[in-house]
């Protein structure tokens, strides 16, 4: 396999805000390849730079053997961007739309046209494409967001947290439509904060958090590098006894760590059937309520868990 | 090229499909100048048809000669009068003419804006026309005054202008008919004792059928109006100006939609295409200029159908008009560069516009304003809009404007680079 993306050291500053701190990674030619991590962990600036709309303060990547600092135009014609936000104008059709931003790819009318009628079925809009966008429920517009990435034929596509804000069905559609591409050839760059969509769609993940690529690799190596530490989660009614109880479930024999996020407890133990009677009595020392429990197999959160201390947000 | 097109041609779809922009940036300017005419002096144009019919006019007779007596028929003229000179139906229907010999109380009714304006006639006004001996060594000259109603200045103008073209036409007559008395005298076929008897019939009619310049004054008491000749029409003046307000109101936020477009996402999503920089700064600022081209030309023909506003000749007004729009797009682009958010942009062009309306006199003539202040509005688009837009309605050609482009396109070049800088600094 040969890698169509390469990152070298990549770093980004804000003034004295280190936002990238020296990023290393590939991607292989066909392969979904997920930036999972918290908010804030750099997913957004670290595709912003692969994409060029950010330059970086050091470091430099290669798209297709085309860097980024010194070839950008080359970068962006291989390059297909799904942006977070809607990213597009409300007052057109979705034809005029895909037109539109066909066009600021110099696609000639003939051709755009052409192509125009196939993404407007790939994504399922041929019925709505004369309506304008604003009349699209949420769905829609997300799925004519990643249209507009697909338009071009790119070799790669950036999708950076596509999912976020939108309703489970149209998470499930769009998590389908990514599997759909890959399964058409298309290399996928995929960035989530959402544990469930890095496990389901990829082939590897690199998990970052602060700036850095704390591990990267398929899904089975990560979860080997916490052993076979199971994942207890404790749902609690109030979320200021996240903290106190996770400190008191140190102590419990067999725990290895445990973090408090929102109203979570999140604990990473070696049996999670063993440890979850000395963790209810723990918490009703404290007179903490507990609303639920969740018990899960070794995954990517026991991962971000073990190397970070922290528990992934949802 | 392509893509530079194609954003501009986005933009112009954008505003077309926008209804309430749409209404709000031409029947606004539209309106506002009916509204603003109306406020400041009654509706009127340059042409007959605006609606000007029977102003009130008193007429205050202190003269007991020939013309005055004729002044006030020539303002109230019979049937029979207008069988003989037609032209006085346009007097009989611009004016409504009474006769009064309370002065006191005709300058109350003015006060009171129940009449536009009192003409009173001073004692020795036919004197001053033609002195009662039939020379001109005696003459003296003769203030008419024309008591005006500020709150209806272009009412009260108009019927000083009648007033004035009726003395003119007195004032040359006799000029014409004494110099024909002196050649009668001269050459021996009129005896110097008849002059005097004879003069009169010798001079009526071609005072009736003469212009000339000025003997007889007015004085003109009407705050704030204008002396030139067919008085303040606000409509006029109005019209180019509430055009350029809103030009440089829409420019405003036209280029705002660069920050608007950031926030939305779009405009990064251009800049990761490969399309340069330059090309997407280029197809906005191409959007809007386009944006302000077509709304001045709905603009500059609403105000030819809608007022009978003419612009004058062609090629200076598409000339300058191509100009203004320019200057006008680049300070919209200025705003949008130095702000940090749409919102902020959206202050900033509030501040900046309305600034440039106080200071360049869109709504209030700024002749009226200090002289230094006149000069600072020349920053402005606007104070070039108003003065040239002025000028062309009054027959300028493209001499008297080529200045006011070349400065307006100084303008637009100086700040298209400032602004090109920072945006290339901030997208970089």
């Amino acid at each position: 396999m040969n890698a169509i993306l390469e990152t070298h050291e990549l770093k980004k500053n804000y003034g004295d805000l280190q936002a990238v701190k020296g990023i290393s990674f590939a991607i292989e030619q066909g392969e979904i390849f997920s930036l999972l991590g918290p908010n804030g962990a750099g997913k957004t600036t670290t595709i912003s730079m692969l994409s060029t709309l950010l330059a970086p303060t050091s470091g430099d990547a290669t798209i297709g053997g085309y860097s980024i600092t010194r070839n950008p135009m080359q970068v962006r014609r291989l390059i297909g961007v799904v942006p977070q936000e809607i990213a597009l104008y409300d007052d057109l059709s979705g034809r005029e739309n895909l037109f539109f931003w066909g066009r600021m790819y110099g696609m000639n009318e003939k051709q755009l046209s052409h192509r125009v009628d196939e993404v407007l079925e790939q994504i399922g809009l041929v019925d709505k494409s004369k309506a304008a966008v604003k009349t699209y429920s949420g769905g829609m517009k997300r799925r004519l967001n990643i249209g507009v990435g697909l338009l071009h034929g790119p070799q790669i596509i950036f999708m950076d947290e596509p999912t976020v804000g939108i309703d489970p069905q149209s998470r499930r559609n769009i998590l389908d439509a990514v599997k759909d591409l890959n399964r058409q050839g298309m290399t996928v760059l995929y960035t989530t904060h959402y544990m469930e969509e890095a496990a389901e769609l990829s082939n590897r993940v690199g998990i970052i958090d602060h700036g850095q690529m704390i591990a990267c690799g398929t899904q089975h190596e990560l979860v080997q590098m916490v052993g076979q530490h199971e994942t207890l989660r404790l749902h609690l009614n109030d979320e200021t006894c996240g903290e106190p109880l996770a400190q008191a479930l140190l102590n419990v024999p067999g725990v290895v760590q445990a973090s408090s996020l929102d109203h979570q407890v999140v604990v990473m133990v070696n049996s999670a059937e063993e440890t979850l009677a000395p963790a209810i009595t723990q918490a009703n020392a404290l007179n903490i309520k507990i609303h639920s429990v969740e018990m899960q197999e070794p995954n990517l959160e026991a991962v971000f868990l073990h190397l970070t201390g922290r528990a992934l947000r949802d | 090229m392509k893509q530079v097109l194609n954003i501009a041609w986005k933009d112009i779809k954008h505003m077309l499909r926008d209804s309430t922009g749409l209404i709000i940036n031409l029947a606004a300017p539209l309106l506002l100048t009916l509204a603003v005419a109306f406020a400041l002096g009654g509706l009127g144009s340059s042409s007959g048809d605006s609606g000007l019919k029977n102003i009130p006019v008193l007429v205050v007779n202190h003269d007991s000669g020939q013309y005055g007596a004729e002044l006030v028929q020539f303002l109230t003229p019979s049937a029979a009068d207008i069988d003989a000179y037609p032209d006085l139906q346009q007097i009989k229907d611009l004016l409504a003419v009474a006769v009064t010999s309370d002065e006191a109380g005709a300058r109350q009714q003015v006060d009171d804006s129940k009449a536009a304006a009192v003409v009173i006639i001073p004692a020795g006004f036919s004197d001053s026309i033609l002195p009662t001996g039939g020379t001109t060594g005696s003459q003296t000259q003769s203030v008419v005054q024309v008591y005006g109603d500020s709150s209806q200045q272009l009412r009260a103008s108009i019927a000083e202008s009648v007033v004035q073209g009726i003395i003119n036409q007195m004032v040359a007559g006799t000029v014409a008919g004494q110099v024909a008395i002196q050649q009668l005298i001269t050459s021996g076929r009129l005896p110097v004792a008849q002059a005097a008897q004879q003069a009169p019939s010798i001079v009526q009619p071609l005072v009736q059928n003469t212009l000339s310049t000025s003997l007889v004054t007015l004085d003109r008491q009407i705050e704030g109006a204008t002396t030139a000749s067919g008085g303040f029409d606000w409509l006029t003046y109005m019209a180019p100006s509430m055009a350029v307000l809103y030009l440089m109101f829409a420019m405003s936020q036209a280029a705002r939609t660069i920050l608007q477009e950031k926030q939305m996402g779009t405009l990064p999503r251009m800049l990761v295409s490969p399309t340069s920089r330059s090309a997407v700064l280029g197809g906005k600022l191409l959007g809007a200029y386009a944006d302000g081209l077509l709304l001045m030309v709905v603009l500059i023909l609403g105000g030819k159908l809608l007022f009978n506003v003419s612009y004058g000749a062609i090629l200076p007004a598409v000339l300058f008009t191509l100009a203004l729009v320019a200057a006008a797009t680049a300070w919209g682009m200025a705003e949008a560069a130095f702000a940090r958010s749409s919102a902020q942009a959206n202050q900033v062009g509030w501040i900046i516009n309305l600034s440039f309306a106080a200071l360049a006199g869109n709504f209030v003539p700024r002749t009226s304003f200090p002289a230094w202040m006149q000069q600072i509005g020349y920053i402005s688009p606007n104070a070039w809009g108003i003065e040239t837009y002025g000028k062309l309605i009054h027959g300028a050609g493209l001499a008297e404007v080529w200045p006011a482009i070349a400065i307006l396109l100084a303008m637009a070049v100086l700040l298209f680079v400032v602004s090109s800088f920072i945006f290339r600094r901030r997208f970089a």
